[in-house]
């Protein structure tokens, strides 16, 4: 079974664009979405994904206090 | 200073005490070096932290614009003009170590940026370039609140895309005049107001939700990108 890591990752690569190229992430999660340079339009959705994806309530606040996607997979994992 | 003919802003709108100058953010090495060339160390290093380009130039692109626009707007050299940060990361200017009375505020999105600069201190502008998203829906549930839902239910299949910016931009001007974040407001708290849902393009308003002041709300938006401005009316 996929680990946290490589599931947010996988959410990451297959759905967030920036310019119309998919961003992607390696083995390093400890980047913010704002460092890749995504949107807050894109950070909203992504955060409905990952809500849909581990079954999660992230608020729009939530995700954009989320500072890196390490941070992220912490919160599911905790 | 950048020669006039070499920049790469414009004014695009002027509105009350408020001028909106848009930016040309597309790929442009020789450009970007010009720009470069202006920034502090401070604003290098954040330049050096954006994994791909896009964002970058944007970054940079808009900083030299606005930098140069408030030295001609206050009077100082470039050198002597510094940024700092609010917990909430809106920028404010300090010249020669003092906080300016002038408000300012930068959006960038894909081609595009925007620089309002005017007397309101507190100021805000959003672009967002158009473009077709598979999420329309998601979003609309999570950004709306039910009145504004309500009315996008009503726009025909093909402009509701356009009308999910024109919203988001005046949600995000209006964060961003109060020097908020989505990290602090949920979008559905401030309301699109009647009139601009109706087609105007400008109105005042009130967001009683998050604050008690009467706001001048503006759609700067074209054909290519929706953009509102929004600043604090005394
Ligand atoms: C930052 C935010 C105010 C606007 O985001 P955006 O629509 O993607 O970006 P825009 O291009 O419209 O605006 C960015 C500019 O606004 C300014 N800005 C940043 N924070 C601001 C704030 N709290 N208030 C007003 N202006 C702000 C900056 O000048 C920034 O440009 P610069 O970095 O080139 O100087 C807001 O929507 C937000 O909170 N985003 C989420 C940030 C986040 O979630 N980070 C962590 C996620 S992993």
């Amino acid at each position: 079974m996929a680990s946290t890591a490589d599931r947010v990752r996988e959410l990451v690569n297959s759905n967030l664009e920036v310019d119309g190229k998919s961003v992607s992430v390696g083995d390093d999660l400890n980047v913010s979405l704002t460092s890749l340079g995504v949107s807050s339009v894109d950070i909203v959705s992504f955060g409905r994904l990952a809500n849909e994806e581990f079954g999660l309530s992230l608020t729009v606040e939530d995700c954009a206090n989320i500072a890196t996607l390490q941070e992220l997979v912490d919160r599911i994992d905790g | 200073m950048i020669p006039v003919d070499e920049r790469w802003w414009r004014e695009y709108r002027s509105i009350d005490d408020v001028v909106v100058y848009q930016a040309d953010v597309s790929e442009d090495d020789r450009r970007e070096a010009l720009a470069a060339h202006m920034l502090d160390e401070e604003e290098s290093e954040r330049s050096r932290t954006f994994i791909f380009p896009g964002p970058r130039r944007r970054f940079v692109f808009c900083r030299a614009a606005l930098r140069s626009i408030l030295c001609l707007r206050i009077g100082c050299s470039n050198g002597d003009l510094r940024f700092g940060t609010t917990d909430q990361n809106k920028p404010y200017a300090l010249v020669r170590n003092e906080p300016i009375e002038f408000g300012f505020n930068v959006s960038h999105s894909g081609e595009y940026g925007l620089i309002a600069v005017g007397k309101p201190l507190l100021l805000g502008v959003d672009v967002e370039q158009r473009r077709q998203r598979r999420d329309f829906d998601l979003l609309i549930s999570t950004v709306f609140s039910e009145e504004e839902r309500n009315t996008i239910s009503m726009v025909e299949a093909e402009r509701k895309h356009d009308v999910f910016f024109d919203y988001w931009t005046v949600k995000e001007a209006v964060l961003k005049a109060l020097g908020l974040g989505l990290s602090s407001v949920e979008p559905s708290l401030i309301e699109v107001p009647q009139e601009l849902r109706a087609g105007q393009k400008s109105c005042l308003a009130e967001f009683p939700k998050i604050s008690s002041a009467i706001w001048r709300i503006e759609d700067i938006g074209n054909v290519a990108f929706a953009a509102a401005l929004a600043f604090k009316v005394d």
